[in-house]
């Protein structure tokens, strides 16, 4: 009973001291929620762009077309050179081969639409080449080294009758798209950590000043045996309330930011910009995680600013 | 129980405030606190409520050694003791009802207790019918009293005052001192800093003088 009562006494206590001090409890929301939302925009921008380049076929390999003009014994040596680099690396999930009859089904099995033209060609007459393929293991795959694919890409080169124009490779895409957003991610990891510290910064003035307007009650307090706990509790609550605050605004905002401005700029209902990027997630995939990350920083703001302010008004 | 052993007291910056006293106030007693300005009164009570260290000796209050003290045990200390300061401490911007209801609120009492305990020693201290005024609407003694049942509310073993008489009148300062009396006999242990002779000679109680830090003389009635 005592407990509960005292519980509700506190939280009273830190609503009452969030609007004895309403502006600049404010001025904290404002700057918890730009940080969150900052931090969260880079956050859906650069997942989309990983996400869309993930699910991009043909990424993670490298296909040798076959000139037509080999014999059969030609390609088997072809073929057996390539399985013979392939040992020699860790990285290779599977070597395969396919005649030029199973690309031609291949294409026809990816070109539904394309089927009634597609009917002039048969076994004898296929403009399409057989092919190697070459699949590598996850490029997300901490120990994958892209070194070694290109030194694998400089070996194929070597092997007889096979030539540069006869590798194909979207590697250098997908490099760079990588190293793009492992920028934007450490710029927003950057962002997160100053924007953060800017946040603190704010939320412990304003708790400083609420604190300072009492600190005759603290001081008396102290003198009649209220506990450190028992004085400290209100602030971190008023540190929470921001906190919580901040981040059930963030969320509401992003949503339409991410809704409204992201897909503006990066898809096809772009008004700015016709072509299409990406084909952006749905929000709700997001949903979860921006909920508990924005509480976290809400919550991780607020007590860490609130428990840093009150020390000076304890030492008595 | 109050002990002081060999109790000596530096400030920080040098100042000797107190040197080897050595004192007993058992349970119940009304002892004045008498001596010059500077001499340590205040010091005295500072230490009771742990608010200063004792540099040296052992000091010993209603069970709690205050030289080892831990600092999440300082509070329940301060529950032992109930302390009217010579500027009263109230606040402005809570009535009396308020102000003295806040003193148990903020240890965690619950509110059923509060709303016994607090009109009973609004009563006790004679603001029968001033609950709902704030300080500004009382006297200077009417203030002093909501001090006092503030003081008292937690029901400490000692209250202790220090110079409650420091700026009120003779009618006041009686007034004040009956109801020092009224709470001594309360069983309360009752501790009186002043420097105002004439109400100490009026009150045939135990006086305890400190000249520079030093206790110079201890005798029921009167100085040295
Ligand atoms: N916080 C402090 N820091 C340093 N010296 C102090 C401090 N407080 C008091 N003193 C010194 O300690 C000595 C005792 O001071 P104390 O306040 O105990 O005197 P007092 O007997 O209460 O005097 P008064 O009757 O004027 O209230 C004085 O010399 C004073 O200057
Ligand atoms: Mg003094």
């Amino acid at each position: 009973m005592r407990k509960i009562g005292t519980f509700f006494y506190h939280i009273g206590q830190g609503f009452i001291g969030i609007s004895r001090n309403i502006v600049m409890s404010s001025a904290s929301v404002l700057v918890l929620v730009s940080c969150m939302l900052i931090v969260g925009t880079f956050y859906l921008v650069i997942d989309n762009f990983s996400v869309n380049l993930k699910s991009t076929d043909n990424i993670n390999m490298i296909k040798i077309t076959i000139p037509d003009e080999l014999t059969d014994d030609q390609v088997t040596r072809v073929f057996s050179d390539v399985l013979e680099l392939k040992e020699k690396l860790d990285n290779v999930e599977k070597v395969e081969f396919f005649t030029k009859m199973q690309n031609l089904q291949i294409y026809r099995e990816k070109n539904p639409k394309l089927s009634d033209y597609l009917v002039i060609f048969n076994e004898d007459d296929n403009p399409l080449p057989a092919s190697i393929e070459i699949t590598f293991t996850s490029f997300t795959d901490p120990d994958f080294e892209m070194d070694e694919v290109y030194q694998l890409k400089n070996k194929l080169e070597e092997i007889e009758n096979i030539h540069n124009e006869d590798i194909h490779e979207n590697i250098a895409l997908y490099d760079k798209v990588t190293s793009v957003t492992d920028t934007l991610t450490m710029v927003a990891l950057y962002m997160l950590v100053i924007l953060l510290l800017v946040s603190l910064f704010v939320i412990m003035n304003t708790i400083k000043l609420g604190m300072h307007s009492r600190r005759h009650e603290i001081m008396f307090m102290r003198y009649v045996g209220a506990t450190k706990s028992f004085i400290r509790t209100p602030f971190i609550i008023e540190g929470i309330i921001i906190g919580l605050i901040s981040a059930a605004v963030a969320y509401g905002l992003q949503f339409y930011v991410y809704n409204y401005i992201i897909a503006d700029i990066l898809t096809e209902n772009s008004t700015i910009n016709s072509a299409s990027i990406i084909e952006l997630a749905p929000f709700e995939n997001y949903r979860t995680l921006l909920i508990y990350g924005f509480l976290g920083i809400g919550f991780f703001a607020g007590v860490v600013s609130s428990s840093l302010s009150i020390k000076k008004y304890l030492k008595v | 129980m109050i002990e002081f052993t060999d109790v000596s007291m530096v400030y920080p910056n040098g100042t000797v405030a107190l040197r080897n006293v050595n004192l007993r106030i058992e349970n119940g007693e009304f002892v004045f606190i008498i001596g010059h300005s500077g001499a340590g009164k205040t010091t005295l009570t500072k230490l009771l409520l742990r608010e200063e260290r004792i540099s040296s000796g052992k000091l010993m209050v209603n069970g709690f050694r205050l030289d080892k003290i831990r600092q999440r045990k300082i509070p329940y200390l301060r529950r032992t003791m109930g302390v009217v300061f010579q500027d009263f401490r109230l606040f402005d911007d809570k009535t009396a009802y308020e102000n003295v209801a806040f003193a148990m609120r903020v240890i965690g009492e619950k509110p059923a207790l509060i709303k016994k305990r607090v009109p009973f020693f609004l009563n006790v201290v004679g603001l029968g019918d001033k609950y709902d005024s704030f300080p500004d609407e009382l006297s200077g003694g009417e203030q002093q009293r909501v001090a006092f049942a503030r003081a008292l509310v937690n029901n400490p073993q000692i209250i202790v005052a220090d110079e409650p008489t420091g700026n009120v009148d003779s009618d006041m300062t009686n007034e004040i001192m009956e109801l020092l009396i009224k709470i001594n006999k309360l069983g309360k242990t009752v501790i009186v800093v002043t420097h105002d002779r004439e109400v100490v000679t009026r009150y045939n109680k135990r006086v305890i003088t400190i000249d520079d830090g030093e206790i110079t003389c201890d005798k029921i009635g009167g100085y040295c």
